[in-house]
């Protein structure tokens, strides 16, 4: 039976060739016959190559200055060529570029492979995405909309895979020593509690849970940092009950000390992700940019805290010095968790309630994980009322997932406060105003289709509808400025209509028309979703007003 | 003359292949991917 071949780029940092290979894993295991390869860069891949070399069959890494070697343009060339030689020379069927950046488009553009899924370059250097789940990356996730799905699956859904398969429990995990592994950097210091707040947290851990140890973890350059973060005199007292293995142990080590614990605490970042591998229940603490749904360690054991900022999440470009955000999760909550996983409770709402003030919960969101149908969902435990932001989110998981995969999904009616039922019939305006121009857009899509396709062609309407269709573009980009929370939508059926398929103008228009109807659709499943959600307000004003 | 040079004259005629219509070749599409690259890392 022939064996199927798949090429993966992934070109960016650590953490994202982590949850590459988490969707990998459940390729291969729902398709164990194919020949799966890896293209990404040394200094990235190297330090994980034990993980990737037990999910990938071929690994094909370089890094720039290995092009550079004889030190001059031409000769880099040469060895550019030579390296896309040796990757083509394997003949694959598929390559999933999952990176999204401007080289890794090139990249999969001098592939040969007979399909080719994620961001590529033709030959005219425009931009070309041919599936579906890509477009949705490139227009919303890349585009600070608000994804509700977690990054991983997001790649499993770009690669195809229709179960959720994931690791097995770990056996021995009662076995494990009494570690705690503490990653308190991140990449931007938006990211990342200031040093105080950490020295507090380890204080109290040590504090709570006199038996453990704790392990902080970091690379070489976070080492000035981890100084002065030991040089607190809160810290001073712990001995060799705390350990410092920041800049001193490689990737590898840090996963056999994962795999020996029974708890990882940090932010956003690689390790979070290396710890959500060996199974660690998790406590991530999501600040500044980091979109939780997201980019949450694909795990089941992770309770993530973000707080309930009306900024929160930023976004990088966005310069903010005074950090309001850091402020919302106090460490008591964090060594208040720590406490309760460490000694088997179920952290729900009624263990936050019995166990932390308003005062601690008042400002943030604690999130549990948990695997469901479609993959990894967050779920709030601190019973909030949905912000306008969560409340699209839910709206925007059942359209998507129904448009892109064809898998009917429901979800309760949110509870929403009565602002947010106002600011929700506002966007009503703007769904209805986006119905119009998408059937606008059918309208001006058929009548090419029909003028064409006559005995007798009035180009100058094909013209007029041309330019039509063109100003439609730019009232739904108007549009979504005016409502934000529409972005995504506008966003995908834009780069949907870009990479529409067909060589004629008949083709491409037809391409079009099937565009403009779903649009259409899924703006009048929004605006169900929507008016479903405002009722019960209305119905109470309704009573009121007959009181 | 330095790399960037190089690379500077190289994008500027790729640059004028597409502004006069033409495609690009595989080679000059693998010349993109490493001036991306370096683009990238600064």
């Amino acid at each position: 039976m022939k064996r199927h071949k798949v090429l993966i780029i992934q070109l960016t940092r650590i953490g994202d060739l982590i949850q590459t290979l988490q969707a990998a894993r459940q390729l291969k295991a729902e398709n164990p016959n194919i020949l799966l390869g890896l293209v990404a860069r040394k200094k990235f891949a190297n330090g994980i190559d034990f993980l990737l070399e037990t999910v990938f069959d071929e690994l094909y890494l370089f890094d720039t200055k290995d092009f550079f070697i004889k030190k001059d343009l031409t000769s880099a060339k040469n060895e550019v060529h030579s390296f896309i030689n040796i990757i083509n020379k394997e003949k694959y069927d598929l390559t999933i570029n999952l990176s999204f950046t401007k080289a890794s488009a090139y990249l999969s553009s001098t592939l040969n492979a007979s399909v080719k899924f994620g961001l590529q370059r033709n030959s005219r250097n425009e931009i070309v995405i041919n599936d579906k789940w890509s477009q949705f990356v490139y227009s919303n996730t890349m585009n600070h909309a608000h994804t509700p799905f977690s990054l991983v699956d997001i790649y499993r859904y770009i690669m195809g895979v229709k179960e959720t398969l994931v690791l097995d429990p770990d056996p021995d995990f009662d076995k494990r020593a009494q570690n705690i592994v503490i990653h308190p950097f991140a990449s931007q210091k938006k990211k990342k509690w200031g040093l105080s707040k950490w020295s507090e947290l380890i204080y109290k851990l040590a504090k709570d849970n006199p038996h453990y140890h704790f392990h902080i973890v970091g690379a070489p350059e976070d080492v000035p940092e981890v100084k002065r973060l030991l040089g607190s005199p809160a810290l001073l007292n712990l001995g060799n009950r705390l350990i410092n293995a920041v800049g001193k142990s490689s990737i590898a080590d840090v996963y056999q000390l994962l795999c020996n614990s029974k708890l990882f605490i940090g932010h956003d970042s690689m390790v979070s992700h290396l710890a959500a591998e060996t199974l660690t229940p998790s406590i991530i603490i999501s600040l500044g940019v980091v979109r939780p749904h997201e980019t949450s360690p694909y795990s089941d054991k992770v309770i993530n805290l973000a707080p309930r900022n009306n900024c929160f999440p930023c976004q990088i470009e966005k310069a903010c010095d005074l950090l309001p955000c850091h402020g919302s999760i106090n460490y008591q909550v964090v060594s208040t968790i720590a406490k309760g996983l460490l000694v088997g409770e179920v952290i729900d709402h009624s263990f936050l309630v019995n166990n932390l003030t308003p005062f601690h919960l008042n400002n943030l969101k604690v999130y549990n994980s948990s695997y469901q149908e479609d993959g990894l969902e967050l779920f709030e435990l601190t019973e909030n009322y949905a912000s306008l932001d969560e409340i699209f989110m839910s709206f925007y998981k059942v359209i998507w997932q129904y448009y892109l995969r064809g898998v009917e999904r429901s979800i309760e009616t949110p509870k929403v406060s009565k602002e947010n039922a106002i600011s929700l019939y506002e966007y009503i305006k703007g769904i209805n105003y986006l119905y119009e121009l998408y059937n606008f857009g059918i309208k001006y899509s058929n009548s090419i289709i029909s003028n064409s396709e006559s005995a007798k062609i009035d180009f100058k309407e094909i013209q007029d509808s041309i330019s039509r269709i063109g100003e439609i573009d730019q009232l739904c980009s108007i549009t979504k400025k005016t409502y934000p929370l529409l972005k995504g939508l506008v966003d995908y059926f834009y780069v949907n209509k870009a990479n529409a398929q067909g060589e004629s103008l008949i083709e491409i228009s037809r391409s079009n028309l099937l565009n403009y109807y779903d649009a259409a659709n899924l703006t009048t499943v929004l605006y169900d979703f929507i008016e479903k959600t405002i009722q019960p307000h209305i119905e109470t004003q309704n009573t009121s007003k007959e009181v | 003359m330095s790399i960037q040079e190089e690379i500077h004259i190289t994008l500027k005629e790729i640059q004028k292949k597409l502004a006069d219509g033409h495609n690009l070749s595989e080679t000059e599409l693998e010349t993109l991917f490493l001036t991306s690259l370096i683009e990238e890392e600064g």
